[in-house]
Formats: structure tokens, C-alpha cells, sequence
């Protein structure tokens, strides 16, 4: 049954992936291009004099002989200027939310407030032991993409949507799990703020027909987005056939995040690109970190010492405070591989990963370019305790490559899998560690900001 | 069953595609001939209403542009009837949408209403008359050509022009009815043809 819930979400979306690859690409669905083309005319005329006097004196009077040519010349160029605009309301990467009440209070998922604080025993797998939980269930959502509606006499802030799929978890067992792969949601959002971050209650409708076929109503308060962050609390109704071919009727509560999440206003879809305003310094898909340990490394430890460090959707937001540069951040995960120790019966690793962990820091740019020093504290306290410092001078080389090169230390307490996916890739038992680095980075799809693109540094209405 | 949702699954990617755009383009005129038209504008869709292939009705005072997107030194010949609603209508030329709303660009401007005819070229009041002026259901023949630095106006048999301007040519006539929301305009008999290439 997995296996043909797994091939009925994958088809689909290998298939549309395919075509969307080859002849739309994403940045081709998420821009909108407006041309205006002119030409220019020059006109020029030259007169050229010229006097063929005749030789001899001839006397005063004698009319001297002149040519003149007259060139006129008409010069066109046609000049063509190009504007882009974005072309969706919403266009989100991950959204994770926490639902309440959707199952016996014993039988949760526990997944905490926001639905992804998954015991690192059952993370990334579909082996959920049920536990007593007050956020029973799950809600998660892929790819997300809101287009602009326009119906109903152009009644303004309608939106058209779809996502890569979207997962009802409801309780730890499947038999209620609700999967849906490119469901159809209609949303009609009230602004409550009309400035960033933007506040809305958004009512939803969505229908979801393969694997599962259900109808989702929904109501959430939206706050964000701001740097592609968003808080949503949520309530709604799920009329569905589960995976498993069960009839089910939920109510459901919830609270959810979602990260690389961004929200247009209608009036930002006229907005060009180059104008937009940011609220972050930096935002990427991926960072990856190589380290050389400068201390912290076991004594018996494969050689050369050199780490290893992951931030999913790393998102730093400036805050206005001292010129900016005061920043706050998150990722969605940061994971650590300090190093491989190896050991008699069954080696062992130092290891570590944090859920949504928290950043604080000071982000010194250089002038009006992107590169910058970023220096910060990240404290991370889930599943287990882990926090660094570090600072990273950061320049945009490429673009959407930016790279790094970084100091800090890492310290983990450290944590305990018996089972699971983690178990399963880590194999070797983890260990808590505290190391020094210097490191290289680059970021996957991320984009430093210049201090003129911070929207507070903008006068934009 | 099974099919269906397939289907249906497959389908609403590609719905949400057409159904959704920001895109301020909303159909073409004279689509079957050599010099098809797009007309575009923003704002609430049912204001402007696509009669046939050569006529759009338009409700209001919204922003309209005609756009000949392969030339920009063309002929253009209109017919304008409006309601008692409407005051007139301004017709810019020799610049574009973009240009007009953020740099206020306003181009060659022709203001045909209930007073008279007056044609601009920013500031420079090129041409004024009280003796073509707009009657609410009289229709009025409008001609203009681009052509180089010079604008030619025709309207009705009034010939006004050449107007050599500093604008270039763009691809683009803007039309914007004077009046209120009530107000009603039929722009009929739409024609265009380049003048160069």
C-alpha cells in the first residue's frame, strides 16, 4: 500500500517536474516580464560649401562659382527595455504545522508546537510510535505556489494554488493519514496590516484527489511573510478518504511555520524585482560548511580532522536596530558532523542536529556590496542542546553561490538513537563534542542583500 | 475512478498556470490580420469589454493601452462614441504605460471633450480648438501616425500636424476616458497598419 501511495505522489510530480524543467522554468513561473519597445530618430542634415573660383583675376564683380550639398540623414534605432514583476501571490518551500485534537491525546505523533519536533527515533520515518501528545498531529506542505484570481467582478486578493503535495498526519498510525499530491486550494485573503510583515485571515478551500481525494476548508491568521518566515495559526475542517481508504471527518486546530515562504500584496505584483524590499541580509535553501577542527578532536579520530556542517533554509533578518546590523535568524535544520572516532566494537561520531534552532548576531557589511562579516550565536535546543559561535565573512560571489570563510565553536551535548532513519544513516553512536573550526562555505540558492536593498533603507510606498 | 484523478491531479498544476496571472494583458484585436493589437490594462477586468475583433466597450476611467507589439511608427484610425456620462477622452501617444506612471512621461496628449480639442506635447500646448469637440453619441473618426520624430492627428476631416516631438516612437496609444464611473465609451472600427518597419 505505501509502496502505490508512494509511485501515485511520485508520477505525477516526476512527470510535471519534467515538463516544468524543460520548458518553464521556475524562475520563468515566478516572473512575470512586461516589454516596451521605442524608437529613436535622429535627423542630421550637413551642408557642404564649396567654392571653385575660377583662376586669374577676374575682377570684383565676377560671380564666383559654389556648390553646395545638402545631406540629410535619418538615423533609427529601436531600443527595447525589459521590467520584471513578480508573478504569484505566494510561493513557499516547507510549511510545517502542529494540529490539536485530531486524534485520543495517547496516540499523537509528537510533533510539538509546530508539528516537526519529531523524536530524533522516528524523524524522517514513517515508524511513529504513538505517545501522549497535546499537538497530535501534523500538517506539512511542499512547494508551495499561489497565483493571483481574478473572478467575481475582480474582487482583489483571491488567489489560485496548488502545492507539490501536502501530508495530513493526523495520528502516529497511517490508517488516518490524509496525502495529497497537487491539490487545488482556492484562498481569499483579508489584510488586517498592509505592511510587512503582513497580517491576513485567509479562509481556504482545497481538494485534494490523488492519493487521497478530501476537501480541506480552512481559517488561518497569517502573520509574514518577513524574510520567507511565517507564523499561521490555523482552524478547519478535513472530509476525507485516508491512504488507507478510510472515510474520515476531522476538525482540526493548529499552529504552523513555514520557511523560504514569501507573500506578494497584490499591489507588490507591480512592483519590479529590482525594487523589492527586503528584510533580510541573507536568505538560501542551503548552506553547507567544511571545517578543519582547530581543537575538540579525539585523540583516536580519522585523519585529517575536517567537519562537516548543513543549515536548511538558512534565513538571517535584519533588524532596525543599530544601523541593521543587529540580525536575528533561524534554519529549518542545521546538522553537525564533527568527527569519526573509530572504536573497538562499533565507532563512534560526533554528531549533532537542532530543529528550527535560534540565532542572534551582528552583520557588518562592507560598503554597499554583498560582502559582509557576519558574527553570531546559535543557540539550538531541540532534540537536544547545541549552540555556536562564529563569525563568517560571507561575499556573493556567483550568483546564488555565495561563499564563506568561517571561526567558531560548536558545542553538543550530544543524544541517543536507538532506531530510526538517523540511526540507520548515522550508524555509530553519537557523541556530544566541542570543537573549534575554521571553515569554508557556500550557500545553494542564497542571496546576500546589499545594505540598499533593506527595506529600511528604502523610501519605497 | 482511478483515471479520473489521475487526470485531474495532472490537470491542476496546469490550471493554476492559466487561471492565475498577474499579467495586465487581456486579449487582442484584429487577431486574424497582419497587425494584431494587445490590449491590456489594470485594474477590474469587466471594465473594459472586448464588442468584436476591431471594438472594446470600456466602463469607467481606466487606463487602456493598445499596443502594436511589432511596430512603433504605425497608422492607427479609431471610431469613438461615448454617453452622456462621459466628458471626453485623452489619448497619449509616444510613450508607455510604465513611462507615464512612474516618470510622468505623458507623451504626445490629445484631450478631445466637451470644451474642445487640445493636443499637448508635455507642457507645449501644440494645437487648441472649440470646434471638434465630444457630443455624447456622436461618433467621431480618430486617425494618428507615427512616423520618425513626426505625429500626424487626424479627427474627423481636421488634419492636425505634423508634430515633431522629442518622444520616440513606442508601440503604444493610451487611452483614458474623462468622465465618472458611470461613464461609457465604445471604441469602434479599430484598424492599425505599420508605417516602417
Amino acid at each position: 500500500m505505501t509502496q502505490r501511495v508512494l509511485v501515485l505522489v511520485a508520477l505525477p510530480i516526476a512527470v510535471l517536474s519534467i515538463q516544468g524543467c524543460s520548458t518553464l522554468s521556475l524562475r520563468a513561473i515566478l516572473t512575470r516580464t512586461e516589454q516596451d519597445t521605442y524608437t529613436i530618430t535622429t535627423r542630421d542634415t550637413t551642408h557642404q560649401i564649396e567654392y571653385r573660383n575660377a583662376p586669374g583675376q577676374r575682377g570684383i564683380i565676377y560671380p564666383s562659382d559654389r556648390t553646395i550639398t545638402a545631406t540629410r540623414r535619418v538615423e533609427q534605432y529601436d531600443s527595447t527595455v525589459e521590467r520584471h514583476y513578480p508573478n504569484f501571490i505566494r510561493f513557499g518551500v516547507f510549511e510545517t504545522v502542529g494540529l490539536l485534537a485530531t486524534a485520543p491525546s495517547d496516540r499523537g505523533i509528537g510533533g510539538g508546537i509546530f508539528g516537526i519536533y519529531l523524536d530524533p527515533n522516528e524523524a524522517f520515518s514513517s515508524q511513529i510510535r504513538p505517545k501522549s501528545a497535546l499537538f497530535t498531529g501534523s500538517l506539512y506542505r511542499f512547494g508551495i505556489l499561489e497565483m493571483p484570481l481574478y473572478w467575481f467582478d475582480d474582487a482583489p486578493t483571491w488567489s489560485v494554488g496548488t502545492s507539490l503535495g501536502e501530508i495530513f498526519q493526523l495520528e502516529a498510525d497511517n490508517k488516518r493519514a490524509v496525502v495529497g499530491a497537487f491539490p487545488l486550494y482556492v484562498r481569499k485573503r483579508f489584510y488586517l496590516r498592509e505592511e510587512i510583515p503582513y497580517v491576513a485571515v485567509t479562509a481556504a478551500a482545497g481538494f485534494g484527489f490523488l492519493p487521497s481525494q478530501y476537501l480541506n476548508l480552512a481559517g488561518s491568521l497569517d502573520i509574514g511573510s518577513i524574510g520567507g518566515l511565517n507564523i499561521r495559526s490555523y482552524a478547519g475542517l478535513l472530509i476525507a478518504r485516508s491512504i488507507e481508504q478510510q472515510s474520515l471527518v476531522q476538525p482540526y486546530l493548529g499552529l504552523g511555520t513555514s520557511v523560504l515562504d514569501f507573500l506578494n500584496h497584490p499591489r507588490e505584483l507591480r512592483r519590479q524585482w529590482d525594487e523589492h524590499e527586503h528584510s533580510s541580509w541573507n536568505i538560501g535553501a542551503l548552506r553547507i560548511t567544511t571545517f578543519l577542527l582547530l581543537s575538540g578532536s579525539p585523540p583516536n579520530s580519522q585523519q585529517p580532522s575536517v567537519g562537516l556542517q548543513l543549515q536548511v533554509a538558512p534565513t538571517t533578518i535584519a533588524l532596525p536596530i543599530a544601523d541593521n546590523r543587529i540580525c536575528a535568524g533561524v534554519d529549518l535544520f542545521n546538522v553537525v558532523y564533527a568527527f569519526r572516532q573509530k572504536q573497538t566494537l562499533r565507532d563512534a561520531i560526533g554528531f549533532g542536529y537542532g530543529v528550527l534552532p535560534l540565532r542572534v548576531g551582528y552583520w557588518l557589511p562592507f560598503g554597499d556590496s554583498r560582502l559582509a562579516l557576519e558574527s553570531f550565536a546559535m543557540y539550538s535546543y531541540f532534540p537536544h542542546s547545541m549552540w555556536q559561535v562564529a563569525a563568517t565573512l560571507r561575499v556573493a560571489a556567483l550568483e546564488w553561490l555565495p561563499v564563506g570563510i568561517s571561526v567558531g565553536y560548536i558545542s553538543s551535548a550530544g543524544f541517543t538513537v536507538n532506531r530510526g532513519t538517523i540511526r540507520d544513516v548515522v550508524d555509530a553512536t553519537i557523541l556530544g563534542f566541542d570543537i573549534a573550526y575554521l571553515g569554508i562555505s557556500i550557500g545553494i540558492a542564497e542571496e546576500i542583500f546589499r545594505p540598499s536593498q533593506l527595506r529600511y533603507n528604502r523610501a519605497v510606498q | 475512478m482511478a483515471a479520473v484523478l489521475f487526470l485531474l491531479t495532472l490537470a491542476t498544476p496546469i490550471a493554476v498556470w492559466q487561471l492565475g496571472t498577474s499579467d495586465p494583458f487581456r486579449f487582442w484585436l484584429n487577431e486574424d490580420t497582419t497587425v494584431p493589437l494587445r490590449v491590456w490594462y489594470r485594474g477590474v477586468r469587466a471594465a473594459v469589454v472586448k464588442e468584436n475583433s476591431q471594438s472594446i466597450r470600456i466602463r469607467g476611467t481606466p487606463r487602456v493601452v493598445l499596443a502594436e507589439p511589432s511596430h512603433t511608427q504605425f497608422r492607427m484610425a479609431m471610431v469613438l462614441s461615448g454617453s452622456g456620462a462621459l466628458e471626453g477622452i485623452r489619448i497619449r501617444m509616444r510613450t508607455t504605460e510604465h513611462n507615464l506612471s512612474t516618470n510622468g512621461d505623458g507623451g504626445i496628449t490629445l484631450i478631445l471633450d466637451r470644451t474642445g480639442t487640445r493636443i499637448g506635447d508635455g507642457s507645449t500646448l501644440l494645437v487648441q480648438t472649440d470646434t471638434i469637440r465630444y457630443e455624447p453619441s456622436r461618433s467621431l473618426r480618430i486617425a494618428v501616425e507615427h512616423e520618425g520624430k513626426e505625429t500626424r492627428i487626424a479627427i474627423g476631416c481636421s488634419v492636425f500636424g505634423p508634430f515633431r516631438s522629442r518622444h520616440p516612437a513606442t508601440s503604444q496609444t493610451i487611452i483614458e476616458p474623462l468622465g465618472s464611473a458611470d461613464a461609457l465609451v465604445l471604441i469602434s472600427d479599430i484598424v492599425a497598419e505599420g508605417v516602417s518597419p
